[in-house]
Parts: C-alpha cells; structure tokens; sequence
C-alpha cells in the first residue's frame, strides 16, 4: 500500500467529520431523526474505515480479522445484552 | 548489578531437587522469569490464599453451626463471607489453573517457555501484590469488603459501605484483573504461536485445549470487571454516580459484574476438566472419546456462557423478553457440558480403569459436577427461580459446579503432576485418604444445604424454631472434616520432596509433557533428560528439556508489579501513596525499557513450528492484536454502561447542551491526523528512513498532546461547574469517566511515542526490524477508533 490509500482515507474522514459536525449544528436543517441516523451511518463507516486502513485490518490474515471480529461480538454483546433487559 | 536484568542462572540459581540452598535461593525466586518456576510460585500462592480464605470458611461455619450463635457479629461475618467468595474464586481456584497453565502447556505444546517470559513474571507479581492488598482491607479503618463476593450495589456505596476497605478491595480486584488479562495474552500467544511441529489444534493435549479456551473466557470477561470497578472506584471518590443513581444502580451493577461474573465459573472449571479428561484417559488407558465434539463443546460453552448471566438478575426486573431468552440459553448450556460427560464416560467405557489417586479425584470431579450440574437446572427456570433466588439452595449449587468439581480436578491434577514436578513419588495411601476425607467432608458440607431451600444466604444466625439446625450442624461438621484433611494434601506435597524416586513416566501417559521426564527445575544444563525426537506420533520437538531453564532472571517485573499495587492501593489511603507507587512503576517501566534498549534480556530463538493460523504473524503483533480483543470489550462495556443509563435516564441533556460540538469535532480532526502521521511514521521505517519515522512519531506527539489539551479544558470546564458536596450527574460522570480512560491510554500512547523515538534516534530500528513501531500503530489506530465512537455519542447524538 503506497501513501496515496492513507491520505485519502483521512482526507474522507476528515470531510465526514465536518459533515457530522454540520449536521449535529442543524446547519444542513434536516429532522433530528434523519440526522441522528445519518451521524450514525457516517460514525460507523468512519470506524469502518480506520479499523480497516490504519489498523490494517484489511491487509491481515483471517486469524487476526477472526480475533478482532470475535472481540467487536463480544463488545456489542455486552451493550446488547445490557440495554435488552430495559423494558417490561 | 541488582539492577540489571541479566544473570546468568548458574550463578543465581539454587538446586532445588535436592533443597541445597545458597545465596542465590532467594534472588531465584523472586526474579525468576522461567515458566516452571512461575507455575510453582503460582501453585504456592494460591494455596496460600486458600488457607486464608479456608480460615474464614471456619469462622463462617463455627458461627452457623447452632442457632442464636454469637460467635462473630454482623460485621465480622460479613466480612468473612465476603473475602471467603473473593479470595476462593479469584486467588486460589483461577490463579491454580493459571499454574498448571504456566508448568505445562508449554512442555506439551513442546515450547521452551511461555511467549513473554517477563510478562509471565510481571502477571505473577501483580497477582502477589492484588491478594495482599485485598487482605490488607481487613486492617483499614471501617475493615474489608463486606458486600458479598459479587460487590453488589448500593451496598458498595459509601453509604453502606463508608470505609476505605471498599475502595481498597476494588483496588486489589483491578490489579488482580490486569494480571489475568497480561497472563491471558501470554499464554494465547503461547498456544497460538508456540507450538512444535506436529502439534496442530487437532492434537493438542486435553489440558491445553481446555486452557486456550478458558484464556479466551479470561481474555473478554475480566475488560468488564475492570470497567465496573473503575466505576465503582470514581463513584466512591470522585462522586460520581453510576451505581448510586436509579438510571444506572444496581442494576447497570449486575450487568457489569455477571458479564465476568459468569464467565468466571466456567474460567475455574474448565482448566479443571482439561486435567480431568487426560487424566480419565491415562488410566482407563484408553484416548479420549468425542475428542473433536469435546473440543467443539468447549467453544460452545464459552461462547454461551456470555449470553446466560442474565440468570442471576431474573429477580432484578429486568425486561421478560430477556429473562425468557437467559432462561432458554441457560438451559442450553447443558448440552455441551452433556458432552462433556458423555466423553468422560465414553473413554473409560471397556477402558482398565486404575483408581490412583489422581484418578479418585478426577471421578470425585464428575460426580460432584453433575450432583450440581442437575441442581442448575431447577435455577436456569425462571419460576423455579423465584422461589430459590437468594436462598442455601444456590449455595450449595454453585458450590457443587463452581468449587468442588474444580477443586477436585485440581487436586488430580497435583497428585497426576506431582512426579513430573519433583521427580518423585507421593504417598498412595496418604493421597486416598485425603481423596475420601475431601469427598465425605464436601458433601456432607454441601449437599445438606439443598435441603435449607428456605435459608437466606449471608444471614448471620437464626432461630432454632426454623428448623435450621440439623442441617446447619451436619454442614459444619463437614467443614471440620473437609477444611484440615487438605492438610494431608500439603503435608504429602511436602513429603514427595523426600518420596522415592519417580520413573519417568509413571502413569504410562501418552501426553506430551511425560516425555521429558522428571523435571524440577534445575540449573542450566543440569537437566539430562533432553526430550530430542517426540513421541512417535509425529510430533517433533522444537526444544529439549534443558531449554526450558534458560530464561534469565530480571529484577524489573516485581519492581514493576509493586509500584502499580502501591499506587492502586493509594486510592484507599491517599495521594502520597499514589505518588510513592507511581515512582516505583516508573523505575520498574523505566528498567523494562532500559534493559530491552541495551538488549539485556533475550531469550533464544525457537525454531519455528505450527502457527496456523497465524504463520505469516510476528508474535509481538500477534500479542498485541490480543491485547487489543480485551481492550475492546472494557470499551463495549463502558458504552454500554453509558448507553444504558442514557436510556434510563428521565431527562439527558441535548447535543450542544453539555459538551460543545466544536470542541468535539476539533478533537476529532486531531485524532485522525494523528492516525494519519502515526501511520506515515510508520511507512517511513519500512522504506529504511529512520528520520522520517522520527518526524512523523513527533508529530504524532505534539497532536496527542494538543488532543488531551482540549479534552483537559473540556473537563476544567465541567469539574468547575459542579456544586461542591453533591453527587456528580450521570450525563458528566459518563463523559469524566469514558474519556478519562481514552484519556489515560492516549496517555500510554505518548509515552510509548517517546521510548519509540529515543529507540529510533539510537539506531533501534531498521527497513527490517520495525516490530514495535507497527504495534505502536496498531495501539494508537485502535485509540483513535475508540474515539470514533465517543466523539458522536458524547457530542452529536
């Protein structure tokens, strides 16, 4: 991977980042649900893209992706599992 | 030369097959890194705190022996309940797999030592220094934990709990946690990257599949006892208010702690059915029946044993759906532990059963399992439940499951590895007597408690028109049977060290670690029984026995070790303590990375063997990636303690409102720069450019600094608007804490920058040896991700 990958990388999360910001300022006047969701979509495709690039996810063997998938399940596990048991 | 890290092992060791002691006895012990001798400090240790907490069993049964007794008061017996549960689970049945752990899985995965020699010391050490300060709690003004092992909220608060034996007994669980996650990691990369030629997955020894198993049960549930009790920890302190808050409670309490809490049952057990089933097969002399179900069904256990905690919360409120599906899930557990069974029994099924000792107490493991296995059953229903919650029933349940099936299976595995450990025989006769004394004394401590299915739990006397007595006095009479016949256990120890001499491998066991033969740990050079080719199965050995005794010493993991207690335990007793610790763990820090600078501690190269699926991985990375599983889940769980209460809370302010969106977003454009140059460093080196490396490492520096600035004035600008004396509210506490910890690594993360920037300025580095600066990158991109998270949660949503 030559340098070209990681400075369009940032130069994406760095545009996304001014559009969360735009968003979360009601610049772009959208309903809060509408924005909440597309703050979150931009949040994970950010994530997405680090973890990816920059962590290098990408480049690495199905054991590593494997351990780093596993440990996510068991990160979002616990939120699940947590926020499930509100409600009657 | 105390401070260095590098003796040679002639001139330090001492012989301890004969007990000869010199000079160098007590440096040995103390600065060993060697993976034996760490198993045996571990194996001590833990027994040590088992007659701590055996102690505290008495007083508890003395006190319950009659009605209307008065022997110990409230307090008192609380107390000894709680530290009796602590100590049991956490530092004598863990920390006694973790050594048979240390001893074995590298001679029978064939490796000349654990991955990380050092860490193995350095989690050791930690371990060591977390039970003394959990006991020094007993001596701290207001005494120690007394709210039950689980530590359940409110009553950790310092309401109920207003001395400093909270807060010091939280101290202790964290360092106790951050041993077993650094263990974790060292015995993975051990299993995973260490292994000899021949030694696929397929083929690996019962115990140490049972252990790579249980490291990853250790690996993702211990994260989340650390987020809890550093919660916990700020609320006791800082005043915040996770657990006291009706948002977050007891119930955001339960979660976090069953989330390990659960886990942890199988964490005990497991190692002690990996003994179990080698041992069930060496004398039934046949192979293990079901090997690859049995492998299969201990995945399958660690993965449900997440997703069935929710049992002990049924009584909670927590939502029906949920209660439904942790009913269902608990019941489905089962299944694989049926496999289990049914491969006990399939290979001593036609097999020529030998009832040795080791073979008693594995048995003696099985039956006490299903005895408490059947008794789950009735609590994985969620209307049974509401009826036993609570009550001498669950007691005598998890004692069953959690306590004797692995105590028992534990204990085989000492009688079964004793003659490997010392060379020499124990006493038959004394080793049976001791199986019957235990087996009698735990059943006659445990199963009358079935029948106390309307006693409460942690009640400190009652009536004798309850009704209560009889089975109360029975229960205490075992606890006077069980509790001294473990002596005989310690005595036998003692006297093999004089026994007869051992043939090499006494029980006619196919496993790998028998090959070598008889093996104390012995001076360089002095072992002769060098293994050299393998067992005939295909299996080459990458090491010989005396390859095994070649770690150096190094004085750094207790320096190290005692400076992190130290500073812990200042949580309880002050800032001068903190300092003070402080200081020592940045000598212990500063001589790590001195002696890795000048090259002071090397261990041998091995030769390379099976690594699928990780060939193509240097071990650093592997190790760090690992590490990166477990910090991942203490994040999960610290969002989801903050999605939790956000939910639950009547009225959370708007984005804008507490935090300011600019900051955030400015914050945010730093972090992933500095991803961005950190990863340019990174390039920099591969192509050979050791100032560029250098350049963009500062650079990367001077953006984490400018990045905890802004944090810094956002908390300055929180800290100073909160009324003095009152609690902390949720919305800030989340915020002071979440970012506090993402703070403190991007803390780590500078310092670390440094060391990599000397080390490059120095020559360190080079186009082929860049190890540490791409781990680094690794650490710092997985940072910056965290923050990906937090910035939108915290700031826009």
């Amino acid at each position: 991977m030559n340098n070209t990958t990681p400075i369009a990388v940032w130069s994406y999360l760095v545009v996304a980042t001014l559009f969360e910001w735009a968003l979360a300022k009601n610049f772009l006047s959208s309903t809060t649900i509408y924005t909440n969701i597309v703050i979150a979509a931009l949040a994970a495709s950010q994530i997405l893209t680090v973890a990816l690039v920059f962590l290098r996810l990408k480049y690495e063997p199905r054991g590593i992706v494997g351990i780093a998938a596993a440990s996510l399940f068991f990160a979002v596990l616990a939120v699940v599992l947590a926020l499930g048991s509100i409600g009657h | 030369m105390w401070g260095r890290a590098r003796f040679h092992e002639s001139k330090a060791r001492g012989h301890l097959g004969g007990w000869s002691l010199n000079t160098g006895w007590l440096k040995r012990w103390l600065f060993t890194t060697n993976h034996k001798e760490v198993g045996i400090l571990y194996l001590v240790t833990s027994f040590y705190f088992a007659f701590l907490a055996g102690i505290l069993a008495f007083l508890m049964r003395t006190q319950l022996a009659f009605p209307s007794e008065t022997f110990l008061q409230p307090p008192q017996y609380n107390e000894a309940v709680t530290m009796h549960g602590l100590i049991m689970v956490l530092w004598f049945l863990s920390p006694l797999g973790i050594a048979f752990a240390n001893y074995f899985v590298p001679l029978q995965i064939g490796a000349a030592d654990v991955a990380f020699a050092r860490l193995n010391a350095t989690s050791y050490w930690m371990y060591v220094f977390s039970g003394i300060t959990a006991f020094a709690s007993f001596f701290v003004p207001g005494g120690s934990p007394a709210s039950g092992w689980t530590n359940y909220s409110p009553l950790t608060s310092l309401q109920f709990s207003p001395g400093s034996g909270e807060t010091l007994g939280a101290a202790a669980l964290i360092v106790l946690a951050a041993s077993n996650t650094v263990g974790t990691v060292n015995i993975l990369v051990t299993i995973l990257w260490h292994r000899a030629r021949g030694v696929s997955f397929v083929k690996l020894p019962m115990f140490t599949m049972f252990t790579f198993w249980t490291m990853l049960q250790f690996l993702w549930a211990f994260p989340s006892l650390i987020a809890g009790l550093i919660m916990l920890e700020a609320d006791r302190l800082l005043g915040t208010s996770f657990f006291t808050s009706s948002a977050g409670g007891s119930i955001l309490w339960d979660h976090v702690w069953w989330f390990f809490g659960h886990p942890e049952v199988y964490i005990v057990l497991l190692p002690a059915f990996g003994i179990v089933a080698g041992i069930i097969a060496t004398f039934s002399g046949r192979p293990v029946y079901a090997r690859k179900p049995l492998f299969a069904a201990v995945g399958i256990v660690v993965l449900l044993s997440y997703m069935v905690y929710g049992h002990h919360m049924f009584l909670t409120g927590i939502s029906l759906t949920e209660r439904e599906v942790f009913t269902i899930n608990t019941e489905m557990i089962s299944i694989p532990f049926g496999v289990l069974m049914l491969s006990f029994i399939g290979t001593m099924y036609k097999g020529a059963v030998k009832l040795t000792t080791p073979m008693l107490f594995a048995l003696g493991s099985v039956v006490i399992f299903v005895i408490g296995g059947l008794s789950g059953v009735f609590n994985s229903s969620l209307a049974l439940d509401i009826a036993l919650r609570g009550t001498y029933f669950v007691v005598a349940h998890f004692h069953y499951v959690m306590v004797g099936a692995s105590e028992f299976g534990l204990f085989a595995g000492i009688y079964y590895w004793l003659p490997k450990m010392t060379g020499r025989m124990y006493n038959e006769t004394l080793g049976k007597t001791h199986f019957i004394l235990s087996f009698v004394g735990f059943n006659l401590i445990f199963f009358p408690m079935f029948f106390l299915e309307d006693m409460p739990r942690r009640i400190v006397t009652y009536l004798a028109s309850t009704g209560w007595g009889p089975a109360n006095f029975v229960a205490t009479v075992g606890a006077f049977i069980f509790i001294p016949s473990q002596l005989l256990l310690v005595y036998n120890m003692g006297m093999t060290l004089r026994g007869p001499r051992a043939p090499m491998n006494p029980w006619n066991s196919t496993d790998r670690e028998w090959v070598s033969g008889p093996s104390m740990p012995h001076p360089v050079g002095a072992s002769s029984h060098g293994i050299g080719n393998g067992l005939g199965n295909g299996v080459s050995h990458a090491t010989s026995e005396s390859a095994h005794e070649a770690s150096p010493l190094s004085t750094r993991p207790i320096i190290l070790c005692l400076g992190f207690a130290v500073s812990m335990a200042g949580l309880a007793f002050g800032l001068p303590v903190i300092i003070i610790g402080l200081v020592i763990l940045a000598g212990g820090v500063f001589g790590w990375a001195w002696d890795d600078y000048r090259g002071r501690f090397r261990l041998p190269e091995e030769e390379e063997g099976e690594r699928w699926p990780f060939s193509k991985v240097p071990k650093d990375k592997l190790a760090m990636w690992t590490f990166l599983g477990s910090e991942a889940v203490l994040f999960g769980v610290l969002l989801g303690s903050y999605a939790f209460i956000r939910v639950n809370f009547p009225y959370w302010p708007t984005p804008g409102v507490l935090h300011d969106v600019n900051f955030g977003t400015i914050d945010t454009l730093i972090v992933i720069t500095s991803s961005l140059t950190a990863y340019l460093g990174l390039q920099s080196m591969k192509a050979g450019n050791r100032r560029g490396l250098i350049g963009w490492l500062g650079a990367t520096l001077l953006l984490g600094i400018i990045s905890l600035g802004v944090k810094g004035t956002e908390w300055y600008g929180l800290i100073t608007n909160l009324v003095p004396g009152s609690p902390i509210g949720l919305p800030v506490s989340s915020y002071l804490v979440t970012t506090g910890i993402h703070g403190a690594h991007v803390l780590a993360g500078l310092l670390i920058m440094i060391y990599l920037m000397i080390r490059a300025a120095t020559g360190g580095f080079s186009a082929e040896h860049y190890g540490s600066v791409e781990n680094f990158n690794l650490y710092w991109s997985f940072v910056n991700c965290v923050w990906l998270v937090v910035f939108p949660l915290f700031y826009l949503l």
